[in-house]
């Protein structure tokens, strides 16, 4: 009875200094909200991660990127994927004895941030939910199939048409596929999963859209409207230009040409170098041109990468200079794009490295001496492609073929044409043969096959790093906001001592008084817990769409997990000392002296 | 029972805060008889409110005993002392009687229950006092609400609850408006005549007026005549 007013003062009090209350509550539930927020998503992130590895066992995805990115684009269909495979190794998996089921994945382009996954009917219909509206249904190209959540954020319903952008990031300046619009055929219902977030549509109807986008991009690229259409952005501008430059490099594109070249490594390097024609008419007028940083820049290039590969290396400044520079491929690479670019100084600018090296070019202008090594370069074609071949093969022994392909492309690894995909997933007989085919198809040209379990394991053995990390933080803010919260106690106690004083001349006990600090303390502390748990979950259930959007991962926000239980008993725990280090404050404080000062 | 204070040959000081020690009570007897309406006259800072914390065993003296009724006050630990005095002792202030969290329905009864001496039952006579104050309009404000003398009456309200066999008032008329100063006098008088032990340093004459008190002077411990 009596403990029930000493709560009640306790209360009282708290609302008596209302402000400093809600501060410290909040600082708590601060701390408990982002353990439980993030203990939420990891969870959520290994649970869609050991779903899809079972499903899945096996993804075969291209040699150049790296496992995590391949579980990443096809698992969780987030991340671009990062380079391309040809469509046969589909058709070798699907024939494979050991396979039960393989699915081709085709993904270039999004509508809103949502991937659009090129595949096929059966490919949707493994995911087992089925439609709740329309039907799966790819008989004609560009008819999609849509995640719950597309359909409700998007307002999109069986029927509806649309566009779509090329590329993944999608929003200002991508290239938006006017060429041709999908139509939804089917809603599906939910997952939970990353398929809430997808869009569904034939491997064909990819290929068709981008061999369209090219059609339509040339047309623009001649008639000088690409700026129109391709936005006020610089880089999306370069992106565009890269385009074209891809089609030099396509296999498609190529076969086109009708190149002599058998080795498409070497291939891709000259239509950097010498298949691009337009590039060298500009060079061979370059030394009296006006445009002469851009082409130094690009020759220079050349030539420092020939000097390299030649040993022949008269300027070791400007060697040094380059052999500073990331990757003279990339350079190169870079440059190469550049000529076609009449936004090159702007490029320059952007780029801290080559802005030097634009410099120390506009410096060499004044050199004959280099101008000489440039007439070289021009006259001296052979050597120069020989010079480069011999690179590419190096770099193809090495296994970094696809890296040169990658990088050569930049934003280019959307341009999915004709026979190609950008991973398979696999539904294998057993482990066994999961093993066996990750490592063949890793040893092939070209693709790298993936565990998907395994590669989960290393991606939540990171997570678990990660998870251990934001528990070192959590517990951090934790102690902070006890700091805090210990701080306005003390504060509030001495505040008081007039007021404790009266309650000892009023006969009220040190105990009893002691008992209603502690509560106060108590009190502050389970708010804090109370409203950081409900705070974490409702804003992972609120954010549960973001996440799901930028991650793949459904989060089930109402779900207690291990983490938040540990936050929890270590607040509480926390709150107890805290209410015994303010009882002790209280008991050493001699309030009676209070009363003496008249 | 008898409530007959008695403070034989006691002394009292403290440090003040540059370090000095300063004697407040200096060999201090004096006997104040069970039932009696005492008054502490002397000049501020003469140790008037130093007597009445000593008596109420807020303060040990360091030299000398004090006595009430049967009980040997200065003799008792601190938690003895809190549990005696929770039994025995009314307190009024100058200012500051209240507890400013608590309504002043509740601080009229709240206190006592946390004491442990009072009961939830003690609500109802609460009121009832509350209403013989003129404050039941007031019952549920909160002490900022409310005037100086308003206060002053709740703080007397609760001393009139308790209805205690010591009450000890330190200046409780002071700053007080001549009604609400009247309103405290008279509910003095009240828990006298019920055979309360009053003691009260005070300034204000009109105290003096009030049959059968006694007055002191603190600084020698004789009675005085009016």
């Amino acid at each position: 009875m009596k403990h029930g007013y000493i709560i009640r003062l306790a209360w009282r009090y708290l609302r008596h200094r209302s402000f400093a209350t809600i501060i410290s509550v909040i600082a708590i539930a601060l701390s408990l909200a982002i353990v439980t927020g993030v203990g939420l998503t990891n969870f959520a992130i290994k649970k869609t991660a050991v779903e899809g590895s079972i499903r899945y066992p096996l993804a075969v995805g291209p040699g150049s990127s790296s496992s995590v990115q391949v579980i990443l684009s096809t698992i969780f269909h987030v991340d671009k994927p990062t380079g391309r495979i040809p469509f046969s190794v589909y058709e070798e998996l699907a024939k494979d004895p050991r396979v039960v089921k393989a699915f081709p994945l085709a993904v270039a382009d999004s509508l809103m941030n949502y991937p659009i996954i090129g595949s096929n009917e059966e490919f949707v219909e493994d995911i087992g939910v089925g439609c709740m509206e329309g039907k799966i249904d790819f008989s004609k190209p560009f008819y999609t199939v849509i995640g719950f959540d597309v359909a409700n954020r998007m307002k999109m319903a069986v029927g509806t048409k649309y566009y779509a952008a090329h590329g993944m990031t999608g929003g200002h300046g991508a290239h938006v596929h006017k060429e041709m619009e999908y139509t939804v055929v089917g809603v599906l219902n939910p997952t939970g999963g990353p398929e809430d977030t997808a869009i569904y549509t034939s491997y064909s109807g990819v290929w068709l859209m981008h061999k369209l986008q090219l059609a339509h991009g040339h047309y623009h690229h001649h008639d000088g409207e690409e700026e129109d259409d391709h936005a006020e952005d610089g880089h999306k501008h370069e992106h565009e230009d890269g385009h074209h430059e891809a089609e030099d490099d396509d296999h498609d594109h190529h076969d086109k040409h009708a190149k002599d070249d058998d080795d498409h490594d070497h291939h891709d390097k000259h239509a950097k170098d010498d298949d691009d024609h337009d590039h060298h008419d500009k060079h061979a007028k370059d030394d009296d041109d006006h445009d002469h940083h851009d082409k130094h820049a690009k020759d220079d290039d050349d030539h420092d990468h020939h000097d390299k590969h030649a040993k022949d290396d008269d300027d070791h400044d400007h060697h040094d200079k380059h052999a500073k520079d990331d990757d003279d491929h990339d350079h190169h690479d870079k440059h190469a794009k550049d000529d076609d670019d009449h936004d090159h100084h702007d490029k320059h600018a952007k780029d801290d490295d080559d802005h030097d090296h634009h410099d120390k070019h506009a410096k060499d202008d004044d050199d004959h001496d280099h101008h000489d090594k440039h007439a070289k370069d021009d006259d001296d074609h052979d050597h120069h492609d020989d010079a480069h071949a011999e690179k590419d093969h190096d770099h193809h022994d090495d296994g970094h073929h696809d890296d040169d392909d990658d990088e050569d492309h930049e934003e280019d690894d959307y341009m999915l044409l004709d026979n190609e995909l950008t991973a398979v997933l696999v539904r294998t007989a057993n482990p066994a043969f999961t093993a066996a085919l990750e490592r063949e198809w890793t040893l092939k040209h070209g693709t790298q096959g993936v565990d998907t379990a395994r590669a989960i394991r290393s991606l939540v053995g990171y997570l678990n790093k990660g998870e251990r990390l934001v528990e070192v933080f959590g517990i951090l803010t934790l102690l902070v906001a006890i700091i805090m919260i210990l701080v306005t106690l003390v504060m509030s106690i001495n505040e008081r001592r007039k007021e404790l004083a009266l309650m000892r001349s009023l006969g009220i006990g040190q105990k009893t008084i002691a008992l209603i600090i502690m509560w106060e303390a108590f009190c502050i502390t389970l708010m804090g817990a109370v409203v950081g748990l409900a705070a974490g979950h409702l804003l992972t259930w609120w954010g549960q769409a973001w996440i799901k959007n930028i991650a793949g991962i459904g989060i089930e926000p109402f779900v207690m997990t291990s983490m938040e239980g540990l936050a929890l008993v270590l607040t509480l725990i926390a709150g107890q000392l805290l209410a015994l280090v303010s009882m002790i404050w209280t008991y050493r404080m001699n309030v009676i002296e209070e009363i003496a000062k008249e | 029972m008898s409530y007959t204070i008695t403070l034989d040959a006691v002394t009292k000081g403290f440090t003040d805060a540059t370090g000095k020690r300063r004697t407040i009570i200096n060999d201090l007897t004096l006997k104040i008889k069970s039932g009696a309406f005492g008054l502490l006259l002397g000049r501020s800072g003469s140790g008037k409110s130093t007597l009445l914390n000593l008596i109420s065993g807020l303060y040990v003296p360091e030299k000398g005993k004090i006595i009430v009724g049967d009980t040997e006050v200065s003799a008792m630990g601190e938690a003895r002392r809190d549990a005696w005095r929770s039994a025995h002792i009314g307190y009024v202030f100058q200012t500051f009687n209240l507890l400013s969290p608590l309504t002043v329905l509740e601080n009229v009864y709240v206190p006592g229950i946390l004491a442990g001496t009072g009961s939830p039952a003690d609500r109802k006579a609460a009121v009832d006092i509350l209403k013989r104050l003129d404050l039941a309009e007031e019952a549920h404000k909160r002490p900022f609400e409310l005037s100086v003398g308003q206060r002053q009456r709740v703080a007397v309200g609760r001393a009139l609850l308790k209805s205690p066999p010591v009450l000890l008032a330190d200046e409780p008329t002071a700053n007080l408006d001549a009604e609400s100063a009247q309103v405290v006098r008279e509910a003095f008088l009240q828990l006298h005549k019920q055979g309360t032990t009053v003691v009260v340093a005070t300034h204000d004459p009109v105290f003096r007026e009030i049959a059968h008190t006694m007055s002191f002077d603190v600084s020698t411990g004789e009675e005085v005549q009016a």
